[in-house]
């Protein structure tokens, strides 16, 4: 077992961090590409060959509903997580250790193989400082990138600043996640599965034309003739890739991440030229029975994760793995956790390994909750910046230097 | 009988009030409805309210046997087990079909659209709650109660047997309350998240977060601590002895508080009104937030009398319900888009109808979580746009569409917009509409994907 190098943790300064400058620097080292590389790939769009950052595909995992960071990536020997957690303490010889103290849950095998590999990386203390503990509120502003206006997401806004291309971004879901939501375009959906139209060859030239602009229309109706002219464009080039695709659907559960992220990968298998994909897994607001489901899940995450870069392997690929808040340290009495505030990330693939951010102290709470000691838009922006190779300041403003994560 | 054919506009009024109000009218009905003019109809509508429909009540539900799969749920008999879970996964399934069913066959759809507002507002999921009954119940709930005054609504839903299971209620009590409930209560049913409406005299805080604190949070979830879904009945019951009868101060009173109080101080609240009435308005006419000046002039009488009948029929008469940017703000949902394709087209549910929805992204009983569903461009994915096509082509194929082939093909987009209850065709539709006039299954199937379709 490899430890990643003590060097890569970057402490910073608590509160200043929120607002100041020492991020700036913290991450300063070698940057590590994604270990899987291998030589023998032949050099593509979106291949990791060595080169500087800002040409990669960016996958974000939304873990909806609260995540519980402290189940997750746990601080298996502070003893007061033992005694706030009590039954729902992880037990220590079950966890998967990491270092300096952190061990991953026990469904997080997978995970720790990476780890070990170098390709996984933990940013403690992520959050914002106006945290509110409203699901959807909290939810909004992280895809926004924006805690004062929810109207566009900040993938969006990096798709209004290029061209018309709808295969841009890609959410693979059923509807538009806020994040690929632009003021003028917005990322594509494709639904898990086969992706193909009925009729095709008769209904394509006559929804064209029902389609083209008509001044006429109002916004919202203009809005629909859009979505169905993006369908057209969209399925040309789509649908051929994801024809052997097995359907994967079922009442009232929506579809696992497992299918998702194998979605992803095909997209990605076919140089369609996407840069960011968007999936979303829910279920994480555990008030109550919280071990069984929490475990569940996160073996679901695990699964979708490691099966999804071992098909993606050597490519340039970034996961990042958010949810809208953590949960309270201390349990509650229905076996389950309450919303709580900030909490940790894992970014996976082509990354920065290691620990990031200062980890919340468990004996400095801000109402019962971890303090929040990297603001979620540093992290963001260093997505934006070593992925996307945009400026942060263009997506998710200036206040919070980006975090080099990648 | 013979109705009069009512004049074009009343028609098109009438026709934007039978969509909003329900799931839109076939085209005969519609002329009924409009036969005696708008104010009419919309006082056909608030009537018909308070009474049931007997074509939906005619739908039978589902037979459950929740105390069987209960039992079978905790037996060792790993067959059993399995035997329950078909069953259980099976009645859910019913369930859903039952709801969908009374929606198509209503005659007057009005109460049917306001119980699905309210499963949207009191959002619940069968993923959490399980048993298809205690679903069926809150439907019932709903049905009866949805009309009635707010701060009643709330209360039953308060202790009903499927949101306290949803939310936790069920599992909070003295000296360990349960948040969840609580939270929502404050900030998705009754006041909302915005900050409150700016009026002036806020003094040193003009406040820019919501219209309670953490604090109101936890008092509301010690107030509401003791109530317990009975497991024979599926009702909630008040358990004393897991009450926390302490003193709580919530939304600035201070006292031994419980249902009653949280109920009272919630709904008789300045912010509550403001932001029910800008949710109902924003399903009903448009997008609106509370401070606008529509859910202003709606919410000063509702915060008064919390009359949701009376709240519903100013609505409907208010001259902002009727104007241009009303009638094309708001894109079908999937439910609306489906059920008013079927009775408009006087078409049964069809079999597969679960998938359809589950692709297009909302299946009745199974909202995504309790902010309930989203609305508008959330709808407009390319995703969605598939599997809209796909479900309109597997329509038209076998839906009657005599209608249309009785027409001269010159004359069909006419009579698609007149089936559908479409005041006008943009160019762009019309020409496509004109290119596949010869064949009226792709006529009929492009005119129900159609941008004036989907925003009517």
């Amino acid at each position: 077992m490899r430890t990643p190098p003590i060097t890569r943790r970057t402490f910073v300064g608590g509160a200043a961090a929120l607002g100041g400058t020492t991020l700036a620097g913290c991450s300063a080292g070698p940057r590590t590409t994604d270990a899987a590389v291998t030589s023998t790939t032949p050099a593509a769009p979106g291949r990791d060959q060595g080169e500087p950052p800002g040409d990669g595909i960016l996958v974000l995992v939304n873990l909806d509903g609260g995540n519980d960071g402290l189940n997750t990536v746990c601080p298996v020997e502070d003893g007061r997580y033992r005694a706030a957690r009590g039954a729902l303490a992880l037990a220590p010889d079950a966890v998967h250790t990491l270092s300096e103290g952190f061990a991953l849950h026990p469904a997080l095998a997978g995970c720790k193989e990476l780890w070990d590999q170098e390709r996984l990386a933990v940013i403690h203390g992520v959050g914002f400082a106006d945290l509110d503990r409203s699901h959807f509120h909290c939810r909004d502003v992280w895809q926004a990138g924006d805690s004062s206006s929810t109207s566009s997401g900040w993938v969006g806004r990096w798709l209004d600043g290029g061209g018309a291309d709808v295969l841009r971004a890609v959410a693979v879901d059923r509807l538009l996640p806020l994040v690929l939501r632009g003021d003028v375009r917005s990322g594509a959906v494709v639904p898990p599965g086969r992706f193909g139209l009925p009729d095709e060859a008769q209904l394509r030239p006559l929804l064209d034309e029902m389609s083209r602009p008509d001044p006429s229309r109002a916004a919202v109706a203009a809005a629909v003739a859009a979505s169905n002219a993006d369908l057209l464009d969209l399925t040309a080039v789509v649908a051929p890739v994801l024809e052997g695709a097995t359907v994967d659907d079922a009442v009232g559960s929506g579809d696992g991440l497992v299918g998702k992220l194998d979605t992803v990968a095909t997209l990605i298998d076919a140089d369609l030229g996407t840069r960011v994909y968007t999936v979303q897994l829910g279920g994480f607001d555990t008030h109550a029975g919280q071990a069984a489901v929490h475990a569940g899940l996160l073996g679901e995450l695990d699964r979708a994760l490691t099966g999804f870069l071992a098909k993606v392997a050597g490519r340039a690929v970034t996961v990042a793995v958010w949810s809208e808040f953590g949960r309270r340290l201390t349990s509650n009495a229905s076996g389950g956790t309450d919303h709580g505030k900030g909490s940790v990330m894992l970014v996976a693939g082509r990354v920065a390994p290691g620990h990031h951010g200062e980890p919340p102290p468990l004996d400095r709470l801000d109402d019962g909750d971890l303090v929040t000691t990297v603001d979620f838009r540093s992290v963001l922006g260093g997505l934006a910046e070593g992925v996307l190779g945009v400026a942060a300041s263009d997506l998710v403003g200036s206040a919070h230097p980006p975090l080099a994560v990648v | 009988m013979v109705v009069q054919a009512p004049s074009a506009r009343v028609r098109a009024d009438v026709a934007h009030l039978a969509r909003r109000a329900g799931f839109g009218l076939h085209a005969d009905d519609l002329d009924v409805l409009a036969a005696d003019g708008y104010e009419a109809a919309v006082e056909r509508v608030v009537r018909g309210l308070s009474s049931p429909d007997p074509a939906a009540g005619d739908v039978a539900p589902p037979t459950f046997d929740t105390a069987r799969l209960l039992a079978a749920r905790d037996s060792t008999d790993e067959a059993a087990r399995r035997a329950a879970q078909t069953a259980l996964r099976e009645q859910q399934r019913l369930l859903v079909r039952w709801w969908l069913t009374r929606m198509v066959v209503a005659a007057e759809p009005w109460h049917e659209k306001l119980t699905f507002l309210w499963h949207d507002h009191f959002a619940t999921s069968l993923t959490k709650v399980r048993y298809p009954e205690l679903l069926w119940r809150q439907h019932s709930l709903f049905y009866g109660l949805g009309r009635g005054r707010f701060d009643d609504l709330v209360h039953a839903v308060s202790r009903d047997g499927a949101m306290l299971l949803w939310l936790d209620g069920h599992d909070s009590r003295s000296g360990a309350p349960n948040e969840n409930y609580a939270r929502e209560l404050l900030e998705l049913f009754t006041l909302g998240h915005a900050p409150p409406a700016a009026d002036g005299d806020h003094g040193g805080h003009a406040s820019s977060g919501p219209p309670y604190t953490e604090a109101d949070v936890v008092a509301a979830a010690r107030a509401l601590t003791g109530w317990r879904v009975d497991p024979a009945t599926g009702d909630g019951v008040f358990r004393p002895g897991r009450h926390d009868p302490g003193t709580k101060t919530l939304l600035g009173t201070t006292g031994r508080l419980g249902l009653d109080e949280v109920v009272a101080l919630t709904t008789g609240h300045p912010a509550c009104a403001p932001h029910v009435v800008a949710r109902l308005w924003s399903r009903l006419g448009r997008p609106a937030t509370a401070s606008d000046p529509v859910v202003a002039d709606l919410a000063a009488p509702f915060a008064e009398d919390l009359d949701i009948a009376a709240l519903l029929r100013r609505l409907f008469l208010h001259p902002a319900f009727r104007d241009a940017a009303t009638r094309t703000a708001l894109v079908k949902t999937p439910v609306e888009w489906m059920v008013g394709s079927l009775r408009a087209l006087r078409h049964d549910l069809p079999e597969r109808v679960e998938r359809v929805l589950v692709s297009l992204g909302q299946v009745p009983f199974a909202p995504p979580d309790v902010a309930g569903w989203p609305a508008n461009r959330a709808w407009l994915s390319t995703a969605s746009a598939r599997s809209r096509l796909e479900a309109a082509a597997a329509l038209s194929r076998v839906a009657d569409r005599s209608r249309l082939d009785d027409a001269d093909p010159a004359d069909r987009p006419a009579a698609v917009a007149h089936v559908l209850g479409i005041e006008r065709w943009s160019d762009a539709t019309a020409a496509a509409l004109a290119s596949s006039a010869l064949d009226s299954e792709r006529l009929l199937t492009l005119a129900l994907v159609s941008p004036e379709h989907l925003t009517a």
